[in-house]
């Protein structure tokens, strides 16, 4: 069990990450309308989720 | 939280105490203490937002969001959301300056944050007194209250608890070995951040 | 109970030195400064409300909701927790002073009178836990012997139905708040750091005040009976606890406190068992109770804030008018429900799993056997743990929820009877051909193992939708909530208190009157509360006070029961109180047990241990000859050995 956040830069950068996903999320639903942020969101969530399986494995 | 100074320690070994404990984790007590204690404040968040969720989302007989008649004000909480993101930086800022050893960073980026954050709650009491409806207005108010209230209750303890790493800052405490009392506040902040971004989104854009 | 420990004690942490003179003593903490400043930060409290509400323009000025739960409740607390001094070296830290070098005055207990201040060290913590919460036992316990006086005929004899609905309700907010949950914690919290070779807790301050929070939490829900109690329940749905009878109010701060209390101590424990571990302790090394407390906190941490949430949303209906739970307005009254359980789900295991530990422990060490399936059952612990959070909604079948989330909810809740059976299955495994010592928490450990089966049956038949459509809200429901809380959690709470016991008073209590009261409780348990599944299947409703006539005779036996039930306590008391104060000295190990707080002295060194131990092996090679759990006192040769050996 490896811990994602361990120290102040890490929660930082937690913070551009997430700021980031509610940008795109944001954006989507502003020009392409409510059905296409909910897209973005099912597929960044499965991303991130992706992402973090991908690295507990590797560590 | 924040209790623990290894600044006191200076006295060690002058008496008999308990033995030192073996350290089992790569994290130490506090910063583990202060992530585990975000944790459950995550969760207290996400029960505001289950509140959220049914009235907007399950409720059937829910009006629109925001319901007809009721103005949430975009662009002042948006440029308020700058400014919280921009401590977050200078929070940063000051504590990789005590990494450093450069005190005169970490008393700049301490008082610019606490700055921020008291610009961003007196902007949040403003819009309270203009918004237009009260908490008893509706379930749409009383979500939006609660939500950015409970919000603004983290700023008030974040913005405490900085003060006191300022004060200690400026009375010559942390060194780049030892800044446990900047580190834990900046998580902290850091975690204040991260709810307004995902409320600023859901109450005000979405 | 006047006699102390502090013969025993190490000498090396001396008491500090007590103030002189008036000044100094009103400003030292303790009670005195807490007299002169909770009434101060009532004052504050007040002049916050009344000051907002006259610059905000808004009549009445004086409303006594607001008024009761910021300076009543919230306030006035505070100032008692400052008084008493549990911020002191907070408070110091937060201005920059130096904070005081830790003396470690705060250790160790040298008189009764230590019990009753602030103290750091968490061995006295644990023992003050343990003893506040047996009061709050008692208060509840009376409680629930009012409300079988009020059943035992039918009709009304002692309260009207309002003064009834107020009974249970404290007896049931008292029970979990203040007893069971909490005297897990306080177990925890004397036997963790020993057994897992820790000089303290990782916040032994914060630990402190997680303690004094809870009284608090206590108090403030004894004294809603002062204001004619709170009739909703421990639940406290809305919409009657967010109208009416001011004493929800009480209901929803008092559990504020007790909630922030337990999400505190779990904190501690989490950190302490993760970043405190003795070498060579990993965690497949860990006693079971330690693996217990750890998913038990996880799920406090995780889930206690959604009660601290679905109270704050019932309080701010009722005192700032929002409308959460009113549908006129856009609320919606189900989410109260969702919010709640789930918390309260998590809950029952935040209820269970301490005292599965305990009961691991006791078993193991009373049957002279290593424990059977060690791994399986520190993973079924944290498979409760998963799946516990995914069947809170099997308590709204019947409440008009989404229809589709009926089965989903009916099969997690099935499912959860699998990781609970393997853990009973080893238990009986573990028994199974050992030596069994039929000592008192032997007796109580083997009293839950029994008498939690059939609770958990009464669950499984709860838990399939068929059959609760049928039973819900009957006394089914009664007898299987106490047959788990009280068959399940209070039996391992006693086996707990008399197994630590020698630990932690450094004296023995009397064997036959502990048996004696084992086999009082257990007959009057099962006389109480299993008629409760006849009458309950047969329709009685629980939560009003009158019933049919045709359940007169039931009730009538079960109300006899319940008051034989009720009088074991006392030898249970009264075993306690003697054997503390005169009972005969107790061994370091009188239970000839592996982990490490039987390692020490009885009660243990002020520090617990003089170096921190090693650990060579895993606790419970009982019967296996040779096996060491850790080696004490830096016997280097001894851990050389034991490495070179595995």
């Amino acid at each position: 069990m490896l811990n994602p956040l361990r120290s102040e830069a890490e929660a930082f950068r937690f913070v551009l990450l997430l700021l980031g996903y509610f940008a795109a999320i944001v954006l989507a639903k502003a020009v392409l309308g409510t059905t296409a942020a909910l897209v973005v969101f099912v597929a960044l969530s499965v991303a991130v989720a992706a992402w973090i399986v991908r690295a507990r494995s590797a560590a | 939280m924040t209790a623990h100074a290894p600044a006191v320690d200076v006295h060690h070994g002058e008496h008999h105490g308990p033995p030192p404990a073996h350290q089992s984790s790569r994290v130490s007590a506090p910063v583990l203490g202060m992530f585990l204690f975000i944790a459950s404040e995550v969760m207290l968040f996400g029960s505001f937002f289950t509140a959220y969720f049914f009235v907007r989302v399950v409720n059937p007989d829910a009006p629109g969001w925001p319901p007809e008649g009721f103005h949430v004000p975009v662009f002042v909480a948006g440029v308020n959301t700058a400014i919280l993101v921009t401590s977050s930086f200078t929070m940063h800022w000051a504590l990789q300056s005590i990494k450093r050893g450069n005190r005169a960073g970490l008393q700049a980026g301490l008082v610019l944050t606490l700055a921020m954050g008291l610009t961003f709650l007196l902007t949040q009491m403003l819009e309270y007194a203009r918004v237009g409806f009260a908490p008893r207005d509706t379930a749409f108010g009383s979500v939006f209250y609660g939500l950015t209230g409970l919000h603004g209750a983290h700023v008030f303890v974040g913005l405490t608890l900085l003060t006191v790493a300022t004060v200690r800052a400026f009375r010559g405490h942390f060194s780049p070995e030892h800044h446990h009392g900047v580190e834990i506040p900046g998580i902290y902040w850091h975690f204040v951040d991260v709810m307004w971004i995902v409320v600023y989104a859901t109450i005000y854009l979405l | 109970m006047s006699t102390t420990i502090e013969q025993q004690h190490d000498l090396h942490a001396t008491p500090a030195p007590r103030p002189r003179g008036t000044r100094a003593r009103l400003l030292a903490p303790g009670w005195l400064r807490a007299l002169w400043m909770t009434p101060l930060f009532l004052g504050i409290g007040l002049a916050l409300v009344l000051g907002i509400r006259a610059l905000a323009g808004w009549d009445p000025i004086w409303y006594w909701q607001p008024v009761l739960t910021v300076a009543f409740l919230t306030t006035a607390p505070l100032g008692f927790l400052a008084g008493i001094g549990c911020f002191d070296y907070w408070a110091r830290y937060a201005v920059g002073t130096p904070t005081q070098p830790e003396d470690h005055s705060g250790h160790g207990a040298h008189s009764w009178r230590d019990y009753f201040r602030v103290n750091t060290d968490h061995k006295v913590i644990g023992t003050q836990y343990v003893v506040t919460t047996i009061f709050f036992l008692l208060a509840g316990g009376l409680l629930a012997m009012f409300v079988r006086a009020e059943l035992a005929r039918p009709g009304t004899q002692f309260f009207d139905p309002q003064a009834y609905n107020s009974l249970f309700s404290v007896h049931a907010s008292l029970m979990i708040f203040l007893f069971i949950i909490p005297a897990f914690a306080g177990l925890a919290n004397f036997v963790i750091p020993l057994m897992l070779g820790a000089p303290d807790m990782a916040f032994p301050r914060l630990n402190a005040l997680s303690f004094w929070m809870l009284p608090i939490g206590g108090v403030i829900m004894l004294s809603s009976l002062i204001v004619g109690g709170f009739g909703a329940g421990w639940t406290g749905y809305a919409p009657l606890s967010t109208r009416g009878d001011p004493g929800s109010l009480f209901f929803q701060m008092g559990v504020q406190w007790a909630g922030a209390s337990s999400i505190a101590t779990a904190l501690n424990f989490l950190v302490t068992i993760i970043t405190m571990r003795a070498p060579g302790m990993t965690f497949w090394r860990m006693p079971l109770l330690v693996w217990a407390n750890f998913t038990t906190s996880l799920l406090v941490v995780v889930a206690t804030p959604f009660i601290a949430g679905s109270q704050f949303f019932a309080m701010f209906d009722r005192v700032l008018g929002t409308d959460f739970f009113t549908p006129d307005q856009g609320g919606y009254v189900l989410a109260y429900q969702h919010i709640f359980w789930f918390y309260s789900h998590p809950a029952v295991y935040i209820m269970m799993l301490p005292g599965f530990g305990i009961a691991s422990e006791v078993i193991s060490v009373m049957a002279r056997k290593p424990i059977f399936g060690y791994r399986l059952m520190a993973l079924s612990l944290m498979a409760i743990l998963f799946l516990g959070f995914s069947v809170w909604a099997h308590h709204m079948f019947v409440s008009g929820m989404a229809g589709y989330l009926r089965v989903p909810m009916m099969i997690t809740t099935l499912l959860i009877a699998v990781p609970t059976g393997i853990k009973v299955f080893s238990w009986l495994a573990t028994l199974w051909e050992g030596k069994l010592h039929f000592t008192t928490p032997m007796l109580f450990a083997l009293g839950f193992v029994s008498m939690f089966v059939i609770g958990g049956l009464s669950g499984i038949f709860l838990g399939a939708l068929p059959i609760v459509i049928h039973t819900s809200d009957t006394y089914f429901v009664v007898a299987h909530i106490h047959y788990v809380l009280f068959g399940g959690s209070l039996f391992t709470i006693f086996a707990g208190i008399y197994y630590w016991f020698p630990k932690m008073t450094g004296r023995m209590y009397d064997e036959r009157m502990g048996k004696l009261h084992f086999w009082l409780t257990f007959v009057g348990f099962n006389a109480t509360f299993f008629p409760m599944h006849i009458i309950g299947v047969q329709g009685m409703q629980r939560r009003i006070a009158d019933y049919a006539p045709e359940f007169a005779n039931w009730n009538f036996f079960i109300s006899v029961a319940s008051f034989a039930l009720g009088a074991s306590t006392l030898i249970f008391l009264y075993n306690m109180i003697t054997s503390w104060a005169r009972g005969p000295r107790a061994e370091a190990n009188p239970w000839r047990a592996l982990t490490l707080e039987w390692q020490v002295s009885s009660p243990p060194p002020v520090f617990n241990f003089d170096e921190i131990p090693q650990v060579v092996g895993n606790p419970y090679e009982y019967g296996v000859p040779g096996a060491r759990h850790a080696v004490l006192n830096g016997d280097r040769a001894a851990v050389e050995e034991e490495v070179r050996v595995h």
